[in-house]
């Protein structure tokens, strides 16, 4: 340094140049760093935390479908991942020793045709057995033969099997819901089917049916037994909720098994209690009842005569149990007299009477979340005939589910509720019901109902029922077959609640051309066969429903009894 | 002094090296950990379905109905057997129907000798 000293004066310039050029290539070389470590902290802290979620993004070629669960959480409807066993026949080594490995795990296997597939070169792909389960996916797996895997695939399945079938409908090959809720969840857009599928999701629920699975077994055990013992054709039921319109059972037979699709196909096994209309016959006249109490036109004491038959036009109507005499309301009820049920719908009016069907929504297509939901069939001109026949439950067809929602409304006070498939709260279905009648004529209708348990055609389903307190009407209904109606074709069907007092549930029973048999006199109407049914249902499902029996009634019929012996 | 400033920046380096190296490690092992933890998880899912669907399919109403019928000699609850709470009290048998302490009296442990 010291031999330089003398020099720094002489190139003091020099000196200042290279200095000054350290410091560029320094400032360069920061620069770099700078905007390398600016980089590294945005990629790795800042985007990180943000979360790039491009890559999280599965592409699935099934949407996951969510669960279907009953109001108690009973699994109905679910995915399972199941394993099918391929084969690549080029890539086979030794066929003798892979149709022996496979067959020792897999017996229902076939020797012949699994040497053919295996020793046949051309192919590179052949399904060997679809569907098979984890064990024996493991078991094939650890026998690690060449040119042998599995795809997985999924796979919907109903573990209850028949159960609830005409509710949860089906899916197709490719998972997309056909009938049903498994329709109606599709329907509200798939990625909302799928996202409630997905179990990370908080949001993820199973969907929630309102169905109770033990209601449903035994409503359909029973009508099962009472399509068997009446030799009928088909057989129907529902249990609503009467407070919330939440359907807690639902029977249509014959029905079908949802884990084979084919069977849903056939015409028979329909669901009678939405896609079917039926001329509901006299349980239409407890709404034409309501009607007159509701438009004033008649009160408890009103009588009507009944003792010719009445005539419109070139038309006769008959009583099908001719009193012929004065009848009281009461009694019109209990024989189910279809002249004072006429009379009371002409007192009211042609119009008045339309409005009233119009307001319990029989003119419209009711659609709760089924999308198998048929219109209303009805009279192409109203006239005074159609009045007095649409009084007593002829003339038009309706969904059975209406005549439940409508029969509902007249024992929960008055309020008509739109029926739901889906868990539904007293809150929120009260938010959307519409006061069909006044609350004293839901009373009475009450009464009325009640009374018709007690002495009238519902007889056979209180005793059977004792204790429950039913209340309900009865409903035989001629058949129109080739353009008439026959006498030996009905229809017959009960609608009622219980307990009377402050009613819980509604319960419809339909039962398709039930013959007379053994026990029946002769007689093929339906306090004979629907009524009974309906007895043994409500005795069954009211301990499932927590409805408990009064027991001061149980022990009235026991001490008449001792009185009379 | 320059010496030692770069032999001390170069024993930085060596260090943030490694310890970049490491941290590196143990975050793809981290990440391994999550993939493995995540296929566990939904094999997991998968089987709690499996076992779901099963456990539903073994409680049927209808395959419970049959058996019962089968093995048990119960019949359906009658109306008349329901006691109201506030009765309850009177309604009890003065001692036990079945004694507990002799087993020959109780008949599900009947049952289960019989099922052995």
């Amino acid at each position: 340094m010291g031999t330089n000293a003398t020099n720094l004066n002489d190139k003091p310039k020099d000196a200042l140049k290279g200095q000054k050029r350290l410091r560029l290539v320094v400032l360069g070389f920061a620069m770099c760093f700078a905007v390398i470590s600016g980089r590294l902290v945005e990629l790795s802290l800042v985007r990180g935390f943000m979360g790039d979620h491009r890559a999280g993004v599965t592409r699935e070629a099934r949407l996951p479908r969510p669960d279907i669960v009953d109001r108690n959480g009973m699994l109905l409807a679910t995915d399972i991942k199941v394993y099918s066993l391929f084969a690549n026949p080029r890539k086979i080594i030794d066929v003798d020793e892979a149709v022996e490995l496979l067959t020792a795990v897999l017996p229902d296997l076939n020797v012949k045709k699994l040497y053919k597939q295996l020793g046949n070169r051309k192919r590179a792909f052949i399904w060997l057995k679809r569907e098979i389960s984890p064990s024996k996916r493991a078991e094939v797996h650890n026998q690690g033969i060449p040119g042998v895997g599995f795809r997985k695939e999924t796979l919907r399945i109903y573990p209850n099997g028949r159960l609830a079938s005409h509710v949860l409908g089906y899916v197709d090959v490719d998972s997309h819901g056909i009938a049903g809720m498994e329709k109606f969840l599709d329907d509200q857009g798939a990625l909302y089917t799928a996202s409630l599928a997905d179990p990370t999701k908080h949001a993820a629920l199973p969907a929630h049916l309102s169905i109770d699975g033990r209601v449903q077994h035994a409503m359909s055990d029973e009508i099962a037994k009472a399509i068997d013992h009446f030799k009928a054709k088909a057989g129907a039921g529902v249990v609503m909720n009467i407070h919330t319109g939440e359907i807690i059972s639902m029977v249509s037979l014959p029905d079908y098994n949802p884990n084979e699709p084919k069977s849903a196909q056939q015409s028979k096994s329909i669901n009678r209690v939405t896609t079917g209309v039926y001329e509901l016959g006299s349980v239409i006249k407890a709404v034409t009842f309501a009607m007159a109490f509701d438009a004033g036109v008649m009160t408890m004491n009103s009588k009507y005569d009944a003792r010719h038959p009445l005539r419109i036009g070139r038309s006769v109507v008959h009583d099908f149990h001719a009193e012929k005499r004065i009848l009281t309301v009461p009694e019109v009820f209990l024989h189910s007299s279809n002249i004072g049920t006429a009379r009371m719908a002409l007192d009211v009016g042609l119009e008045g009477h339309q409005a009233f069907l119009r307001k319990a929504g029989f003119f419209d297509r009711l659609v709760a979340e089924l999308p198998e939901a048929a219109a209303p069939i009805l009279p192409k001109r109203w006239g005074k005939l159609t009045t007095v026949t649409a009084a007593f439950g002829h003339g038009f067809a309706v969904q059975p589910l209406q005549g439940v929602t409508v029969a509902s409304a007249l024992m929960n006070g008055g309020k008509l509720i739109p029926p739901t498939f889906l868990k539904r709260d007293r809150e929120s279905a009260q938010g959307q019901a519409v006061q069909l009648v006044k609350p004293e004529t839901s009373e009475k209708m009450k009464y009325l109902f009640r009374l018709n348990a007690q002495k009238g055609t519902a007889r056979k389903a209180d005793k059977l029922a004792a204790g429950y307190r039913i209340g309900g009407k009865t409903g035989t209904a001629e058949k129109v077959i080739k353009g008439r109606y026959s006498k030996d074709h009905r229809l017959n069907s009960f609608v009622g609640a219980f307990p009377m007092e402050d009613p819980q549930y509604t319960v419809l029973v339909m039962l398709d051309e039930p013959k007379p048999v053994e026990g029946t006199y002769g007689y093929a109407t339906s306090g004979w066969n629907a009524v009974p049914t309906a007895g043994k249902i409500i005795a069954r499902i009211a301990p499932l429903l927590g409805v408990l029996p009064n027991l001061a009634d149980l022990e009235k019929p026991k001490n008449k009894k001792a009185g009379t012996h | 002094m320059l010496k030692v400033i770069n032999s001390i920046l170069v024993m930085i380096l060596l260090v943030s090296a490694f310890v970049v190296y490491s941290l590196e490690y143990s975050i793809k092992q981290g990440e391994r950990d999550i993939v493995v933890a995540k296929k566990k998880t939904r094999q997991a899912q998968e089987t709690i379905k499996l076992l779901d669907a099963e456990w539903s399919m073994l409680t049927q109403p209808e395959r419970l109905q049959r058996l019962a019928i089968e093995h048990l000699k119960l019949e359906s609850i009658k109306a008349g057997q329901f006691i109201p709470r506030n009765m309850l009290a009177s309604k009890l048998p003065d001692r036990p129907v079945h004694d507990p302490s002799n087993s020959k009296n109780d008949p599900i442990a009947r049952m289960l000798e019989d099922l052995n």
